[in-house]
């Protein structure tokens, strides 16, 4: 009886001992492990919608120049006729002023489309980004939930939305138009976000974790895109283009 | 009674180095999965600095100043390729605890919102 209390003695002390200290050592692993996955994914979250927000806008300046040769066509055509009715005979001036007319309703109503191709990319490309906001909250809320707390640490995600950099080449009613020069670096997106981390963890780890350890008390984050000229086309890529 | 004290200490004796070897293990264990997780991460970060076209220099000096947080591990960059469709950076690094270990980090360019999401 005696030997079995003294074993077991001798493994209580050692369990009293060693207990913390694999405890601390577990918890500030996982806690370390921890911090960094969900840091990693609220980046990737912000990096997946402003790489979306700027694909939009670059597939809306594609359609906007895939309408340019029907553009300088009408253009030219304009052109024309105008020499026409100036110089003309008159039979073919008439022709020409009907003619004209005939153009500049077609020029009106590419115009109206170039317009609706520009509105809805910066629509659809904000809209993206307006995505980004709710996911950061919807994350932060997750995390609250995660550590039973509440939902106070709303996320602040600011926006830095460029629309989209194009030029007009050739003006007339429905212009001709071209990518801005240094298109790469005009039409960067730009969001940075920070989620009050000490306010969604409970109490008793906001205490251990910054009166210890001094982490910092806001998670911050940032993330760009930009168009980049690939083999093809353009595309969206991370990063404020080049430095 | 003395017999018992005797027999307590002879415990002691074999049951100490098991107990430490076995805390030792699961220090060590903790400290090489730490570390291992520590560097794939900074790499994968320094990577994608690479990615955002910012200077190699500054991205490998942004990492070292990491990786010096840790003052026990050394690492030595095997290879650095920045390309426009590419970015790999394959280190070694080790540790009092930890025989040389290798990390390739190979980033495939453009970065598509897709990649951004599996990788949640």
């Amino acid at each position: 009886m005696n030997l079995v209390n003294s074993q077991s003695g001798f493994i209580t002390i050692a369990f009293v001992v060693m207990a913390p200290l694999f405890l601390v050592l577990l918890l500030g692993t996982a806690w370390i492990l921890w911090f960094l996955n969900q840091k990693h994914k609220l980046d990737n979250i912000c990096y997946q919608h402003v790489l979306d927000s700027q694909t939009l806008l670059i597939e809306g300046n594609q359609r906007l120049l895939n309408l340019n040769p029907r553009a300088s066509l009408l253009i030219m055509e304009k052109r024309a006729l105008n020499h026409t009715i100036q110089f003309g005979p008159p039979p073919a001036k008439a022709v020409a002023i009907a003619r004209k007319a005939i153009v500049v309703a077609q020029q009106t109503q590419l115009k109206a489309q170039q317009q609706g191709i520009l509105k809805l990319a910066a629509f659809r490309s904000r809209a993206e980004l307006q995505k980004l906001k709710l996911a950061m909250q919807s994350e932060a809320h997750k995390l609250s939930r995660f550590w039973r707390t509440q939902d106070h640490g709303r996320p602040t995600v600011t926006i830095h939305w460029k629309p989209s950099q194009t030029r007009v080449r050739i003006p007339d009613i429905a212009p001709v138009y071209k990518l801005s020069p240094q298109y790469e670096r005009q039409q960067v997106h730009f969001v940075r976000w920070r989620i009050p981390i000490h306010r969604i963890l409970p109490r008793w780890l906001s205490q251990i974790v910054w009166s210890e350890a001094r982490f910092e008390k806001n998670w911050y984050g940032q993330c760009e895109s930009h168009p980049h000229q690939g083999v093809q086309k353009w595309h969206s890529a991370i990063g404020a283009g080049k430095h | 009674m003395k017999n018992q004290n005797g027999q307590a200490l002879l415990e002691t004796v074999f049951a100490l180095p098991t107990i430490l070897v076995l805390v030792g293990i699961v220090l060590i264990g903790a400290c090489r999965f730490t570390t291992h997780y520590l560097m794939d991460h900074w790499v994968y970060q320094s990577s994608l600095c690479m990615a955002k076209e910012v200077s190699s220099e500054r991205c490998l000096r942004q990492m070292d100043r990491k990786v010096q947080m840790m003052p026990f591990v050394r690492y030595s960059l095997n290879r650095v390729v920045v390309r426009k469709n590419r970015v790999l950076i394959e280190l070694t690094y080790s540790s009092p605890v930890q025989l040389p270990l290798k990390i390739i980090e190979h980033l495939r360019l453009p970065i598509t919102s897709e990649q951004m999401r599996r990788s949640q």
